[in-house]
């Protein structure tokens, strides 16, 4: 994993991406128990992508540095040492903001970004599949969350309804 | 070392809470020993895949068998 990040701090210094932050399962494992995750969400400046033919989003100029590295496109990623790195641009307000106020961490002796639990619980709420959904409430229940902060991001992000529903479901201590 | 857990005179309250005990142990490990067990989580889900493959591999080719006898 260091050697993973060490590449994507090398990308930021080479220009290829402005920032990055870590943000998905991987994030949340930074601040709950560990389980079971294949890839690594790496987000990304909507700036770093360009657009491909008909309009469509490209990462051409992040896999080809990368391709240029050794580290060869596998299925929705990029492999780096063994990890399935997934770049994902930030399309929505939340992600952008997540990525603005990502926290600095060390890992071994090599620093990197990673989404505030705040913005990461808003994203996964924004995101909602049944297992991001769990996530929320492993975070919310980790008390790592401000919960102040949280609502502040939902209200600003247009998430309230999906934050109604959430409670509906999970029900957590408010 | 882990405390061996007596499940004879466990109520399933000292269940749950054992399980919210270690969840939390795990969740306040450093970050670098969480990655460590996803890589050997990772693995066994890799194994446990390969596994079933061959299974439904076997599992073919003895239908395929039986069909032809």
């Amino acid at each position: 994993m260091e050697r993973v990040l060490q590449t994507l701090n090398q990308m930021r210094a080479d220009g290829v991406i402005e920032k990055y932050a870590i943000g998905g399962g991987i994030a949340a494992i930074y601040y709950i128990e560990p389980y079971q995750t294949d890839d690594l969400d790496i987000f990304i400046p909507v700036s770093a992508v360009s657009e491909g033919e008909a309009g469509l989003v490209s990462l051409e100029p992040i896999y080809s540095y990368l391709k240029n590295l050794g580290h060869q496109p596998v299925r929705e990623g990029v492999l780096i040492e063994d990890w399935l790195v997934q770049f994902i641009p930030t399309f929505h307000s939340v992600q952008e903001e997540a990525l603005q106020n990502a926290l600095t961490i060390s890992y071994g002796q090599t620093t990197t970004e990673v989404f505030s639990p705040e913005y990461l619980a808003a994203e996964l709420l924004r995101s909602g599949r049944l297992k991001d959904l769990a996530r929320v409430a492993a975070l919310l229940d980790s008390g790592k969350v401000n919960k102040d902060t949280l609502h502040n991001i939902i209200k600003r992000h247009g998430l309230t309804e999906k934050w109604a529903h959430f409670v509906k479901r999970f029900a957590p201590e408010e | 070392m882990e405390e061996e857990l007596d499940l004879s005179n466990m109520t399933v309250e000292d269940l749950f809470r054992a399980k919210d005990e270690r969840r939390k142990r795990l969740a306040n490990l450093p970050f670098e020993e969480k990655i460590q067990i996803v890589k050997k989580l990772q693995k066994v889900s890799r194994t446990l895949k390969d596994v079933d493959r061959a299974n439904a591999e076997t599992d073919c080719a003895n239908i395929e068998s039986q069909i032809k006898t």
